[in-house]
């Protein structure tokens, strides 16, 4: 055992106790999907592991596995080689059932409608609460390209509200 | 829910996560860190391996030198020469190279974010057969001399799975590297089965889908035998932001009611193993591109594809 790997270790388990809940959920307003959402997550944190004396020096865990979420999002839907399933309904998970559980599908098929950077953008500023510079830094790319995005991805996010209530208006009447 | 002039999209992402599922136990300290040692121990092992390997080759081409400088008379290397099968797998081929116009890497298609391609209405794959894994890295190695002239081939990886815990399909996944002048890249085949459709029909349902119809450069062909097939021209991918995302596609929709994808890429895909911790769907970022082409033509791919769907289907 590597000099330190117990204290390693010790500091990962609490760091994962307290951090994975929470990068789920930004994995799953990312993919909409809690199955991939797990999968994402689980791939970042064995990265940190494995990177953890490298990482921890720096003191920027959460940057670290956020990237790897985000990116790895990102790079899954460029890949574009194996079929992808549309789905009609939300995917099968275990949850209690909390709120307007109609309202949420309608967000979340809203949400697959905005592009993938863009969503990513969203998710970023709106949900992690990170600043136009520091989306940038972990989507490489400019602070106007960040703005542009949030922009045209809170369009399409609206639009695709409006289309989804005027759907499930018209499902109703029917 | 009303679609509000003043979006307050905090509050809409905290409402879609209040619903979540517990979390499970793929995500507890103890199970990663139990992943995370053993890819350490893998990587260790890597790199004993390649220092090894290099070591040998070092050994073999000082032999050879030295062989040389005494007039080629047989001696020591004529031992040492079978290390390079220890480098190259006894899997690997090699043939005389023929010139060969690979798409250049910067030539990619800038195409827009892709979406899901659903299946035709009443698609399946419920006991639709599909070849071996061992069937298809067989028959691509005994390929590679011809349809790949030059090139050393090596495989990487084969999965199979009944039920693929992504889409739910029976699938098989084989990788390989394949290293040629323009330096190591690499291609694989994903094979899924369909029932319900005809090849024609699925061929032209994913070339109207995205993202195939933005890509200007998509081809579809159409087999005498009533099978079909859609090939890329040009790498897909924006080269300019990720340019070791670029790379080729071929699928060949066989009439029996097997649809063999194909995809090359510009680097190799043993080194994407690794950093895909062996699951081929975690979808981690491509290594970085290591050849300025791609390592085969899209029509090659196709070819490889075609080839493959011949063989024989097991349910």
């Amino acid at each position: 055992m590597p000099r330190g790997a117990d204290d390693r270790d010790e500091a990962f388990g609490a760091y994962v106790a307290g951090r994975a809940d929470a990068m789920r959920s930004t994995a799953y307003l990312l993919c909409g999907d809690w199955h991939l959402a797990e999968d994402i997550v689980q791939n970042a944190f064995i990265k940190l592991y494995a990177a953890w004396y490298r990482v921890v020096r720096h003191e920027v865990l959460d940057g670290y596995v956020r990237r790897i979420v985000v990116r790895t999002y990102l790079d899954e839907r460029r890949r574009g080689w194996r079929r992808e399933r549309a789905t009609e309904s939300l995917p099968e998970t275990a949850a209690v059932p909390v709120g307007d559980p109609e309202s949420r599908i309608m967000l979340l098929r809203a949400l697959a409608a905005v592009p993938p950077r863009q969503r990513a953008v969203l998710v970023l500023r709106f949900w992690e609460d990170l600043d136009i510079a520091a989306t940038a830094r972990l989507l490489g790319c400019s602070t106007g390209t960040v703005k542009s995005q949030t922009s045209r991805g809170l369009d399409a996010l609206r639009t695709a509200l409006d289309l989804a209530e005027a759907t499930a208006q018209n499902e109703e009447m029917a | 829910m009303t679609a509000m002039d003043e979006l307050d999209v905090k509050a809409e992402f905290s409402r879609l996560v209040e619903a979540r599922p517990p979390l499970p136990e793929s995500l507890d300290p103890g199970r990663l860190m139990s992943r995370g040692q053993r890819i350490e121990h893998r990587r260790h092992a890597a790199w004993a391996g390649a220092a090894a390997a290099l070591t040998a080759a070092a050994l073999v081409a000082v032999t050879l030198g030295m062989q040389a400088l005494v007039g080629g008379q047989p001696g020591p290397a004529r031992v040492a020469a079978p290390t390079t099968t220890r480098i190259a797998p006894p899997t690997a081929v090699r043939t005389t190279p023929t010139p060969v116009t690979l798409p250049r890497l910067s030539e990619a298609e800038t195409c827009p974010e892709r979406t899901s391609t659903d299946y035709p209405p009443g698609t399946s794959a419920r006991g639709a057969g599909l070849p071996s894994g061992a069937a298809v890295r067989a028959a691509a190695l005994a390929a590679a001399p011809r349809l790949l002239p030059g090139a050393r081939v090596t495989h990487v990886k084969t999965w199979e799975s009944r039920v693929d815990p992504r889409s739910g399909e029976p699938r098989v996944v084989v990788w390989f590297d394949l290293v040629s002048q323009g330096g190591p890249g690499g291609f694989g085949f994903e094979i899924y089965p369909f029932r319900g459709v005809t090849a024609a029909a699925l061929a032209s349902w994913d070339f109207t889908a995205r993202p195939y119809s933005n890509c200007t450069a998509a081809r579809r062909r159409a087999e005498p035998n009533g099978s079909a097939g859609l090939v890329y021209v040009k790498p897909l991918g924006n080269y300019a932001k990720y340019p070791n995302g670029a790379r080729g596609q071929a699928s060949y929709y066989d009439r029996r009611g097997v649809q063999v994808n194909v995809d090359t890429v510009p680097w190799a895909y043993s080194a994407l193993l690794a950093a895909e911790l062996h699951n081929p769907d975690l979808g981690v970022p491509d290594p970085p591109a290591t050849r300025q082409t791609l390592p085969m033509t899209p029509d090659q791919a196709y070819q490889f594809a075609r080839l493959v769907s011949q063989l024989p289907l097991s349910s």
